[in-house]
């Protein structure tokens, strides 16, 4: 018999390789293999010396190891080479090497795999039926629990609790699912579940969980203790509960998340395509944007109102499964927070802060050292698009390849839906979603946030700190608090970070032509922008070439909360040149909008018509979101808004495509001019001005033309996908640009996007939007970051 | 800066008329302009006919769109 000879190879596998089971997994199959060798865990990933006959072995077994790998595993990148020849008998699994590491690519919070979930539900599982703990190297919490690298179980919340002998074993044994799964418990050793009153006084019940569903069954409104925080649950059937819950809670009309017992109730009541199906299932486990079917609407109306999408997730801790044992109804599974501010995360915390809003807390002790709150996702044109970044996804680097040498870079984002970003060791690094910065909560967990990253992933210190120009955002300040002297800041402004993370997101080159359109963002000449075009080139300079009318923002904010404040701003101006044949200003407005008769001050509209004559206490605003709003307020569908972008989404989903006929996916490379509006331009000095009174001039026409919402609505979004397909082939024409950036709040509209994507895709142009981080203010850290990079 | 539509006045009535715009034919009220004529150019605005404007000023609304818009033959 002739022996082959062997031959050494070492594989290098980089990627999220760390705390998913991967080294048991390689032992496992270099076994079935026949293969001698060992695999260790270093700072680079994972490394695995093998002997075999041929590199085409090597080959082979890199196919198996890509196919087979564990699902929380991310493989980024897998290389081998020859080495020289090491004879060893067997495979073996090395201890880990504890080197000062800069940063692990330990793997997100990972949803309860498919075997914990069988350990839970065996009934003969004394250890771990219906264990709300239960966890393995493929899944449990990791981030929301470490203290400090490198991940180990001491410098987790787990530590105060020490192993019994028959976890220690699971532990030890390489061949055990449970091999060095470092938050490992079972009933014996590990965390305890009880449920409370509001109060904090323990129920009494064999089975909380039990209890819980039967409380949950009564329409009682319970916190839960989940993964990134408290989670607050109830009867996504309800009309009554919720409605307790949208007067507790202070959110009259935002939708609500739900949580659905398993794929096959979703399939039912929503549209499901395949990558909607696989992100729902996936280690991730977000929230989900998918489409209501309409023929059949399980859940209450004051779910998620006009919304053409609820937001579904499965369940995705052991809590969530053992519940959905007891109950057949969907949850409304909603962040525990009071209006704004961050999800809550500690005991106490719960009891005082959501008192008033749950009947019962399903508490426990295994700390959460790190919020996150869950992460929201949608599927766009076949690709998952983040809208709101946090558990599952942070803290993994957005992106890689950013060449800074051995500088770190600091960004640390805007006011609303903040994040930070640091650029180290070429990573891009952006934080999970913090909030709004206007609540001393937010502010609080935002500086919490910053300290935790600058720990976890070893930076020492900032060589460039970028911050948005607004002068007053809590953002700006805490940079300026970091470096006094000023050296360091580096001021970007906010549009121009929002094209950039685009360009970052997706190392692009070359020049481009980019579009931010959003509700507000500080000007390079102090004015509110919000309906920028750019055009930049490959050394990332920006040219600002369009945008809406300057127009006064009467009174500055309240217009932001006051959609109709913003209408009558409009109206004033048409007044001036087209409103002669009305007896006064009043009487045009109540002609075309009745609504405001009864409902606005006739005192208030003489402030609003005064602020827009003399621009007093009032700045000037080129916002694309002011103008939804506008045209919102003006069809009657929002006057006064409870969350950010609530009438312009209203007006979006005022579109009834099975009226019109979708204009997506039916090859079209222009809009026909009666299915939208005409467009003006103008020009000052620099720049091209789009006419949006012209606009809404001829939604006036039609309004009284006694045309309807829908009609309008569609008409309007129709006329601004085709500016922007209009100004790109202008920049075509005359810059040589084929490729278009969008970002900015505004386009999160689907439609919108949706039919910008298809009119540019149709006329050969390559369109790029943010599908990482957030394309709203979520996304400004990354571009910061990415501008101070260069 | 322009911020009504111009028609063109098919047809005169009492006190409306018949306008076309953008391939699209309606009734404006005309009380504004007593000495309207068949074939004049109007700004409309709210179901009112407000100002009488020039032929070549009505074409020439496109102005800077026409420039951008690539859109050839397309009016």
């Amino acid at each position: 018999m002739t022996v082959k000879k062997k031959y050494s190879f070492l594989i290098k596998i980089s990627g999220i390789v760390q705390g998913v089971g991967f080294r048991p997994f390689i032992y496992n199959l270099a076994l079935n293999s026949g293969f001698s060798g060992n695999v260790s865990n270093t700072t680079e990933g994972v490394l695995i010396k093998i002997n075999t006959s041929s590199s085409g072995e090597v080959e082979n077994f890199i196919g198996l190891i890509r196919e087979n790998k564990p699902k929380p595993a991310l493989i980024e990148n897998i290389v081998f080479k020859k080495i020289p020849h090491e004879a060893v008998e067997g495979f073996q699994i090395n201890k880990s090497i504890k080197t000062d590491s800069r940063f692990q690519l330990i793997s997100p919070d990972i949803a309860t795999c498919s075997k914990c979930v069988e350990d839970i539900m065996d009934q003969d599982n004394t250890n771990r039926y219906h264990y709300p703990f239960t966890n393995c190297t493929n899944c449990g919490p990791r981030f929301t629990i470490i203290k400090e690298m490198p991940y180990d179980r001491p410098s987790t919340t787990m530590n105060k609790f020490k192993m019994c002998d028959e976890c220690m074993t699971e532990y030890d044994d390489p061949l055990d699912r449970r091999f060095h799964a470092q938050p490992n418990a079972c009933k014996k050793c590990g965390p305890i579940l009880v449920l409370v009153d509001k109060r904090g006084n323990t129920v009494d019940t064999g089975e909380p969980l039990k209890t819980a569903a039967d409380l949950l069954s009564d329409g009682k409104i319970i916190g839960i203790k989940s993964l990134g925080g408290y989670q607050i649950a109830c009867d996504g059937r309800s009309n009554k509960t919720i409605k307790r819950l949208r007067g507790r809670k202070l959110r009259p009309s935002k939708p609500f998340a739900i949580m659905a017992s398993d794929v096959h109730w979703v399939k039912k009541y929503y549209h499901l395509e395949i990558l909607e199906s696989s992100i729902l299932g996936s280690a991730n486990a977000p929230i989900v944007l998918l489409k209501k079917k309409y023929d059949e609407y399980p859940l209450s109306y004051q779910v998620s109102l006009d919304n053409k999408r609820d937001g579904i997730m499965l369940p995705y801790t052991p809590i969530h499964h053992i519940l959905f044992e007891y109950i057949d109804f969907p949850l409304i599974m909603t962040s525990g927070n009071i209006s704004e501010e961050p999800i809550v995360s500690q005991n106490n915390e719960a009891i005082e802060k959501l008192d008033g809003v749950c009947d019962y807390y399903l508490i426990h002790n295994r700390d959460i050292h790190s919020r996150y709150d869950d992460s929201v996702v949608k599927v766009f044109r076949e690709r998952e698009m983040v809208l709101r970044r946090a558990r599952g996804y942070a803290p993994y680097p957005v992106s890689s390849g950013i060449g800074i040498g051995n500088k770190n870079i600091l960004a640390t984002g805007a006011h609303e839906k903040n994040t930070l970003t640091f650029l180290t060791g070429g990573y891009a690094i952006t934080t999970q979603h913090i909030g709004d910065l206007d609540n001393i909560s937010s502010i609080e967990f935002f500086r919490s946030i910053y300290s935790d990253y600058k720990k976890l992933f070893g930076i020492k210190n900032l060589d460039i700190i970028a911050h948005d120009m607004h002068p007053d955002y809590v953002s700006t300040r805490f940079a300026q608090e970091l470096d006094s002297s000023g050296e360091k800041l580096l001021p970007v402004q906010h549009h121009q970070a929002h094209i950039a993370s685009v360009i970052a997101e997706n190392n692009l080159n070359g020049d481009l032509l980019g579009f931010a359109w959003d509700g507000t963002g500080f000007g390079l000449d102090g004015k509110v922008w919000g309906s920028e075009v750019f055009l930049v080139n490959n050394d990332m300079e920006f040219t600002r070439i369009a945008h809406l009318c300057e127009k006064v923002l009467p009174g500055g904010s309240v217009s932001i909360q006051k959609p109709y404040r913003m209408t009558i701003a409009y109206l004033r101006k048409l007044f001036e040149e087209c409103g002669t044949q009305y007896q006064d200003f009043k009487d045009y407005i109540y002609s075309i909008q009745p609504e405001y008769k009864d409902s606005i001050d006739p005192l208030e509209i003489d402030a609003i018509e005064g602020q827009v004559l003399s621009g007093f206490n009032s700045p000037f605003t080129t916002s694309m979101g002011r103008l939804f709003d506008a045209v919102s307020s003006l069809l009657g569908i929002k006057h006064i808004i409870s969350f950010e972008g609530e009438a312009a989404i209203g007006l979006e989903m005022k579109i009834n495509e099975k009226l019109y006929g979708s204009l997506i996916n039916r090859n079209k490379s222009d809009i026909d001019k009666d299915q939208r509006y005409e467009i003006g331009l103008d020009k000052n000095n620099k720049e091209y001005i789009i006419n949006d009174f012209m606009i809404f001039s001829q939604i006036v026409n039609d309004i009284k033309d006694g045309k309807g919402k829908s009609e309008i609505s569609y008409k309007f979004h129709n006329t601004l996908a085709r500016i922007v397909l209009g100004i790109s082939m202008s920049a075509r024409k005359n810059n040589n640009i084929e490729n278009i950036v969008l970002s900015g709040g505004v386009f999160q509209n689907d439609y919108l996007l949706d039919l910008c994507f298809e009119l540019l895709e149709n006329n050969g142009f390559k369109v790029y939007s943010n599908f990482k981080v957030p394309v709203n203010d979520g996304g400004i850290s990354l571009g910061q970051a990415y501008i101070a990079s260069i | 800066m322009c911020l009504a539509i111009p028609a063109r006045v098919i047809n005169i009535n009492k006190h409306t008329a018949t306008i076309e715009s953008l391939g699209v034919e309606k009734e404006v009220d005309i009380t504004l302009l007593p000495d309207l004529k068949k074939d004049d150019y109007v700004i409309v605005h709210a179901g009112f006919a407000i100002q009488i404007i020039d032929k070549e000023e009505a074409l020439a609304t496109q102005g800077y769109w026409k420039e951008w818009s690539d859109e050839e033959g397309n009016q």
